[in-house]
C-alpha cells in the first residue's frame, strides 16, 4: 500500500477498496475527508452538535463493519450519507416523539443561545446582515422543530441538493410522498416565520 | 395541477423550483409563471426556507478529534472480535481436556494446535481472521438456537442409528433365507419340492 502522505492523489473508491482489505489508515482518510459534511447534515438533523458527533461516528462505525459492501456504483459520500440518514431516522423512530422534541429543544438552547448562529458576510449593509442573521436562526430553530419525517426530507432537498428519486430511494418511501412532505415542511416553515415575524412586528 | 382559483398549487410550484417538472408540465407551469405574479410571489415565498436553511452557518468541527474516536471505536471492534475468537477456542480446550478419553485427547489436541499455529501463521492476512471472528460472534450471539441445533442433531442421529439397525437385520433376514433355499435346492435338485416343504420361506 501507500504511504501515510500520499493518500491525497488516492481515490475514494481506491480508499474503500484498500480499507475492504484491511487497511485502517485507508479508512481513517476517508474519515478526514468526508466527515464535515456529514457532520453538518447530522447537526442540522438532530440540532445538537454532540448528537451529531455520536451519529457520525456510529455511521462511521457501521461503514467499517460494511465496507466490503461498497461496490463502487454510487459515490463514497452518497454511501455513507445513507448510512448516516438510517442512522439517525432509527434513534428518531425509537425515541417517542415528545422526547425527541424535549431532548432536541434543550440542545437548541444550551448551544445556540451561547453561541449564536451566523451567516456569511458577503459585505452587504450591516443592517441587512443583522436581518439575514435573524432570519437564519429563526429557520434553523423552525426546522428543527418540524416533526421528523418533514424535517428529514426538507433537509436531503434544500441543504444536500438531492433529487427527490435520491431522497425516495434513502428513505425507502414513494415520490409522492417526498414531494407532500416537502410541500408541508415549507408550508410549516414559512406559518412559523410569518407568525415569529408578525408578533415582532406588533410587540 | 392548477386550483380553482386557476393558479398553480404548491405542489406544482415546489417540484417546478426543485427542477423535479418535465415535459410539457414543466412547459405549462413556466407559461403560467410568465403571466401571473400571485405565482411567482408563491414560488419565491416557497424557496424562502430553503435559502435561508442553506445559509446558516454550520459549527467549527474537530475532524481530527473525530477521526481518533473512529479509529479507537475500530480498534475496539476488532479486538472484541479477536477477544470472542479465543474465547471460543479457550473453551473448546477445556472441553477437550474435561473429556480425558485419550484418542480424543490425541486427535482434537492435534486438530487444535494445528489450528494455532494456521492462525498465527496468517496472522497478517485480515480475511480469515476476520471470517472467524464473525462465525465467532455469530456463534455467540446464537447460542440459544445453537443448542437447539445440537439436540436436533442428536435426535436426528438416534434415529439414524436405529433405522440403519433395521435395514441392517432385515438384510440379514434375507440373506440367510436365500442361503437356506439354496442349500435345499442344491440337495434336492427340486424346486417344487423346496416350496412344498418351506410355504413359508
Amino acid at each position: 500500500m501507500l504511504a501515510g502522505s500520499d493518500w491525497a492523489c488516492t481515490s475514494d473508491e481506491d480508499l474503500a477498496r484498500g480499507a475492504a482489505s484491511g487497511s485502517q489508515d485507508a479508512y481513517s482518510e476517508l474519515v478526514r475527508r468526508h466527515s464535515k459534511k456529514l457532520l453538518n447534515l447530522a447537526w442540522r438533523m438532530t440540532g445538537s452538535q454532540e448528537a451529531a458527533l455520536d451519529a457520525v461516528q456510529e455511521a462511521w462505525l457501521s461503514g467499517w463493519k460494511g465496507i466490503r459492501s461498497f461496490r463502487g456504483e454510487a459515490e463514497f459520500y452518497s454511501w455513507m450519507r445513507r448510512i448516516l440518514v438510517n442512522g439517525i431516522n432509527n434513534e428518531f423512530r425509537k425515541r417517542s416523539r415528545r422526547a425527541a422534541l424535549v431532548s432536541l429543544d434543550r440542545s437548541m438552547d444550551s448551544e445556540e443561545s451561547g453561541e449564536p448562529l451566523q451567516v456569511e458576510d458577503e459585505g452587504a449593509d450591516p443592517q441587512d446582515i443583522v436581518g439575514r442573521a435573524e432570519t437564519a436562526r429563526e429557520i434553523g430553530q423552525a426546522v428543527v422543530r418540524l416533526p421528523d419525517m418533514y424535517r428529514v426530507v426538507f433537509l436531503l432537498r434544500e441543504t444536500e441538493l438531492m433529487s427527490y428519486s435520491e431522497i425516495a430511494d434513502v428513505l425507502g418511501i414513494a415520490e409522492g410522498t417526498v414531494k407532500s412532505r416537502l410541500n408541508m415542511a415549507r408550508r410549516m416553515l414559512r406559518e412559523t416565520l410569518s407568525e415569529e415575524v408578525g408578533s415582532a412586528r406588533f410587540a | 395541477m392548477k386550483r380553482e382559483s386557476g393558479h398553480l398549487d404548491a405542489e406544482t410550484l415546489g417540484a417546478y423550483i426543485d427542477g423535479e417538472l418535465h415535459g410539457p408540465a414543466r412547459q405549462a407551469a413556466a407559461d403560467h409563471l410568465r403571466v401571473c405574479s400571485v405565482c411567482r410571489e408563491t414560488a419565491s415565498a416557497l424557496g424562502a426556507p430553503g435559502s435561508a436553511a442553506r445559509q446558516v452557518q454550520a459549527p467549527e468541527w474537530n475532524v481530527e478529534a473525530l477521526v481518533a474516536r473512529v479509529e479507537a471505536g475500530i480498534s475496539a471492534l476488532e479486538a472484541e472480535g479477536e477477544a470472542v475468537n479465543d474465547a471460543v477456542a479457550a473453551g473448546r480446550r477445556r472441553t477437550v481436556e474435561r473429556a480425558g478419553v485419550a484418542r480424543w485427547t490425541g486427535s482434537a489436541g492435534r486438530e487444535g494446535s494445528a489450528g494455532r499455529e494456521g492462525l498465527a501463521g496468517r496472522e497478517g492476512s485480515a480475511g480469515l481472521g476476520d471470517l472467524a471472528g464473525r462465525a465467532a460472534r455469530w456463534v455467540k450471539s446464537r447460542r440459544r438456537s445453537a443448542l437447539g441445533f445440537a439436540a436436533a442433531a442428536v435426535i436426528l442421529l438416534v434415529s439414524l442409528v436405529g433405522a440403519a439397525g433395521y435395514v441392517y437385520r432385515r438384510e440379514m433376514i434375507a440373506q440367510d433365507r436365500v442361503l437356506v433355499d439354496s442349500h435345499y435346492i442344491i440337495r434336492s435338485g427340486n424346486a417344487g419340492a423346496l416350496l412344498v416343504s418351506y410355504p413359508g420361506r
